[in-house]
């Protein structure tokens, strides 16, 4: 029997089981919600590059129903089930008309909890750190901090790929694992003790040709210190694992251990860590960068109640192998903030400074980065809210094999913007006002400038009434012959809680974006017509 | 200063803090540099969210009320002498309430907030001699939003998009968590080369599920991306699921990681991202080169460092019914031929043929290659743009050898496709190597 079919099985069995407890607990205090999105939409495309819009042109709806329930059952065991459904008529959101979004049931007393459906299983960093489809359980001994949990289940990222017999193209290869940690917590010390395990059915006929099919397991342990502001945790864990190729199974195995710090000394806040990743580490279930040594340490302090200055010392290099071309990454970067400069109250002044080196042994070549951040922040008129920002970033890159040579670029960002807040007896309004230039250097010959603006106001009648507006330009003119285009956007919206839907909103939308281009055969003009309902259903 | 110089230094005063670290706990030595009679507030938190370095205001969710409250729950501690009262205060000063205290300085006190209202949060720590903390430490607004926690992880998600598409990256980088799990200056870095490489960049995500997990919150989607290449004016379009995290910071929910396929950052994807979305590998994604500014759809492999890297055996011998044979191989088909030899010959089937007896590489006419020494074919994103040779030959200076110091190789091939491959083991006459095909460029 084929696991799909498997789980299929289960599934029905499932929702026998969660409709019995339903309807079993009906004389209980249960709770029961239903959030419901429904957008109905109109969108006209147009113009000799229509070909490029997202939008599928014509009528559509879309909609979505967040269901929730949850009661007590027998026992003090309380029963959550909580499940998500989407329909649509359009591509443009799902390439399935239905479809089930979320499923979770979860099962708990004061000490254990049960999970079925959708589940987080959380282990570790390095071991297991990822969203499943199958099961989870929580054994907690003393308090939270002390805790058994095992999780089992299926990789898949869409239930169609279980519960559909012909699910879409796009699904991977079936990967199956799970793990189990126990945790315990001895005052300021604490460590978890971690095992997890996966592997890929190989002989699944969704495997693509020339991909690998993976088994592996991946002992950890974490452990952490905690007192008096100093925290230190760190993790070190082992990888086996198998890779099935078409030329035979490899086997591999590496380490990575991971120590980080973070305290408050002597008034400078420290924060550090230390990572090293075998170029064979690999974890399936995890989180990791293979291949990899890494030293971080930042420290900033506050010097009186105005000045606040920091330092970054960021170090890491790849090859821990031992091979040919070795890369690695030094930042440099310190900076100072002040704030009621000149005596002003709102007024804040920052600025930084930063260098970046990558180096590539081997004598391939390097780069050289050197930025300048200033930022100023102020407020007028006890409403206005100001901010400037200025960014020069100068590249100098050298490369020594073929075609060797130099080059430097620089590039240059300026951006300003304006918030304000205005109440009158019945609405507040809260105006916006962006622009920005961006200067790039084109290592060929010359600038692409990026101009973008933008104009906005939101208005609230503080009785669920709101209403907006905004428009967006935005022209690049590139080096590029024939690469310019502007950008227009406006975007207007109502939203409201009408009487004739209790505990909902409708919101009405018009979009309208102009794409002109150079090559006018690429210009498009799209329109959109919106409303969307929220409407909950609850007892 | 040595670059290994720095690191070391950093080295080892991570160690010296941890190994004092195993000292009993009431020594708190690393506390240098405040008066030994000043008290201070080691750690605090609001419900769950850690708020010691909060500095101008935090937000809490309404959902992230318990029971509609927020426990407050720190510590206060002096060198010499003993707390005798920890008060704190909601509105800037006027009125002060006493916190629960407890053992060793902990000390918690439950706040009933209203919600969407502005409270001028403070604490203090006064010690039996009258020793306050600085009144300036943890002075800030608490605000409790009227939203849920995962509509302002959306929101913070359409902000960020907004902010993309429109090419501003001080207000992108704004609602970028300082604990981004990736590397942040590489975010920061690609982020610059996203927007000097693409110009109208469109993404229309569509969001498939959003929940908490653990200290963050996940965020998984489908995407459709379009985007203008602007080093050749090539429209690009893709289309792919991704994830990404968020986490709480006193400013809102900010990003703190994300998964390939990259929708932001895509410019360096190997060091911004720090897991793949399984169920995009195999999909053409877009990538870019930072060093030459070219982007093209490249497939989502397996790890972050981009195309599928696939695993292959050739073999030199007489086993056969045609006596010497040597096998060759075709990327694009993904084929081992054999073609009967009398010794090393130019294939005439396939791109690239093993002689078994010297370990030699030998290219077919139509293609070229060259020698990339030792690395990991999981770190080649590009072939090299120049230094291939055309035809195999004895003579030494043209043998395309494996061996211990050379044992990767890139491949030229016709229509501007191009190949890595990195032999991993050889055994008697045959050779196992992984590789990676671009049908569209240098690119992987």
């Amino acid at each position: 029997m084929s696991i799909r079919y498997s789980i299929n099985r289960l599934g029905f069995a499932l929702g026998t089981v969660v409709c019995a407890v339903s309807a079993g607990s009906a004389g209980a205090a249960a709770e029961f919600s239903v959030n419901n999105r429904t957008a109905v939409l109109h969108n006209s495309v147009s113009g000799p590059g229509a070909a490029s819009s997202f939008f599928r042109p014509g009528a559509h709806v879309f909609h979505e129903s967040d269901i929730f329930h949850r009661t007590v059952l027998a026992e003090s065991w309380n029963s959550m089930l909580s499940s998500s459904i989407r329909y649509t008529d359009t591509v443009q959101f799902d390439p399935d008309r239905f479809s089930l979004q979320k499923f979770e049931w979860q099962l708990s007393d004061a000490t254990r909890s049960i999970t079925l459906g959708d589940h987080f299983a959380n282990l570790s960093q390095y071991s297991m750190s990822k969203a499943i489809k199958g099961m989870g359980y929580q054994q907690q001994f003393a308090n939270e901090q002390n805790y058994v949990r095992a999780a089992y289940g299926s990789f898949d990222g869409q239930w169609a790929y279980l519960l559909k017999s012909n699910p879409p193209l796009t699904e991977p290869m079936d990967r199956h694992g799970g793990g189990v940690r126990y945790q315990d917590n001895l005052g300021a010390w604490t460590y978890g003790l971690n095992l997890s395990t996966m592997s890929d059915r190989s002989s699944d006929i969704n495997r693509r040709p020339g991909e690998s099919a993976f088994s592996q397991y991946i002992p950890a342990v974490d452990w952490e210190y905690r007192d008096s502001g100093l925290v230190v945790n760190a993790e070190h864990a082992y990888s086996n694992t198998s890779e099935e190729t078409a030329a035979g199974i490899l086997n591999t195995s590496g380490s990575a251990h991971k120590l980080a710090l973070r305290t408050q000394a002597g008034g400078v806040n420290i924060d550090s860590n230390l990572e090293r990743v075998s170029s064979d580490f690999k974890t399936l279930a995890g989180g990791a960068t293979p291949d990899r040594l890494r030293g971080y340490l930042k420290a900033d302090t506050r010097i009186d109640k105005l000045w606040r200055v920091f330092g970054v010392v960021d170090y890491n290099h790849n090859d821990l192998s031992g091979r040919t071309f070795r890369t690695s990454n030094t930042t440099y970067e310190v900076g100072a903030t002040k704030k009621r400069v000149f005596n002003r109250k709102s007024m804040t002044l920052s600025g930084s400074y930063r260098q970046k080196v990558t180096d590539v042994s081997n004598g391939v070549g390097n780069r050289v980065s050197d930025r300048i951040k200033i930022k100023y922040n102020d407020r007028f008129a006890e409403s206005i809210d100001f901010r400037a920002e200025v960014e020069a970033v100068f590249d100098r890159n050298k490369s020594l094999t073929p075609p060797a040579g130099k080059t430097k670029t620089a590039d240059y960002l300026y951006s300003f913007g304006l918030t304000g807040r205005y109440e009158t007896a019945k609405w507040l309004f809260l105006p916006n006002f962006e622009y920005g230039l961006q200067e790039r250097e084109n290592v060929v010959n010359g600038t692409d400038v990026t101009n973008t603006f933008r104009l906005g106001v939101q208005a609230d009648r503080g009785d669920g009434t709101m209403a907006g507006m905004s428009y967006d330009y935005n022209a690049a003119n590139v080096v590029l012959f024939g690469g310019d285009s502007r950008i227009n956007r406006l975007n207007f919206y109502w939203e409201n809680k009408p009487a004739w839907l209790p505990k909902g909103t409708v919101r009405y939308e018009f979009v309208d974006n102009n794409y002109t281009f150079e090559n006018s055969v690429q210009d498009y003009h799209e329109q959109v017509l919106k409303m969307t309902l929220n409407w909950n259903i609850d007892n | 200063m040595s670059n290994r110089m720095q690191f070391m230094r950093a080295a080892w005063f991570l160690m010296v803090c941890w190994m004092t670290a195993l000292t009993p706990a009431h020594a708190a030595w690393w506390e240098f540099g405040r008066n030994e009679n000043e008290p201070a507030i080691s750690e605090l938190k609001f419900n769950q969210v850690e708020a010691a370095r909060v500095e101008d205001q935090m937000v809490i969710g309404r959902d992230e009320l318990q029971g509609g409250s927020v426990t407050i729950r720190g510590r206060a501690e002096v060198r010499k002498g003993e707390i005798g009262l920890i008060e704190l205060t909601f509105d800037g000063g006027q009125t002060w309430v006493p916190a629960i205290a407890g053992d060793r300085g902990f000390f918690t006190y439950e706040f009933r907030p209203e919600i969407n209202r502005e409270y001028l949060f403070n604490i203090r720590a006064i010690t039996t001699s009258g020793q306050s903390t600085d009144l300036d430490e943890h002075a800030f607004k608490l605000v409790i939003s009227p939203e849920s926690a995962i509509d302002e992880v959306k929101k913070t998600f359409s902000r960020l998009l907004e902010a993309y598409q429109r090419e501003n990256k001080s207000a992108f980088m704004a609602l970028v968590s300082n604990d981004f799990e990736g590397d942040l200056s590489s975010l920061e870095d690609a982020i610059t080369d996203d927007f000097r490489f693409l110009d109208n960049i469109r993404i229309e995500p569509n969001i498939t599920r959003l929940a908490p997990f653990g200290k963050n919150y996940d965020l998984y989607f489908t995407f459709n991306r379009s985007v203008t290449a602007s080093r050749t004016g090539q429209q690009l379009r893709d289309n792919a699921a991704s994830t990404m995290s968020f986490q709480r910071t006193g400013e809102g929910f900010k990003l703190v990681s994300m998964a390939a396929p990259l929708i932001f950052g895509v410019s360096n994807t190997e060091d911004v991202a720090t897991s793949v979305t399984e169920q995009s590998v195999g999909q053409n994604v877009l990538s870019v080169n930072s060093s030459s500014g070219q982007a093209q759809t490249a497939t989502q492999g397996q790890t972050t460092t981009g195309a599928i890297v696939s695993t292959a055996t050739l073999t030199y011998d007489n086993t056969g019914l045609i006596g010497w044979y040597q096998q060759n191989f075709t990327f694009d088909t993904e084929s081992v031929d054999s073609q009967g030899v009398s010794g090393p010959t130019v294939p005439t089937i396939g791109d690239f043929g093993f002689f078994g007896d010297n370990y030699h590489v030998i290219v077919s006419a139509a293609a070229q290659m060259v020698i990339m020494g030792n690395q990991r074919i999981e770190d080649v994103a590009e072939a090299p743009a120049g230094g291939y040779v055309s035809t195999y030959s004895t003579a030494p200076g043209l043998r395309l050898k494996v061996d211990t110091s050379a044992r990767t190789f890139a491949f030229k091939l016709p229509g501007g496709a191009y190949a890595v491959v990195e032999f991993v083991a050889l055994s008697g006459r045959t050779a196992t190597f992984k590789y990676k095909y671009s049908p569209t460029g240098r690119q992987f």
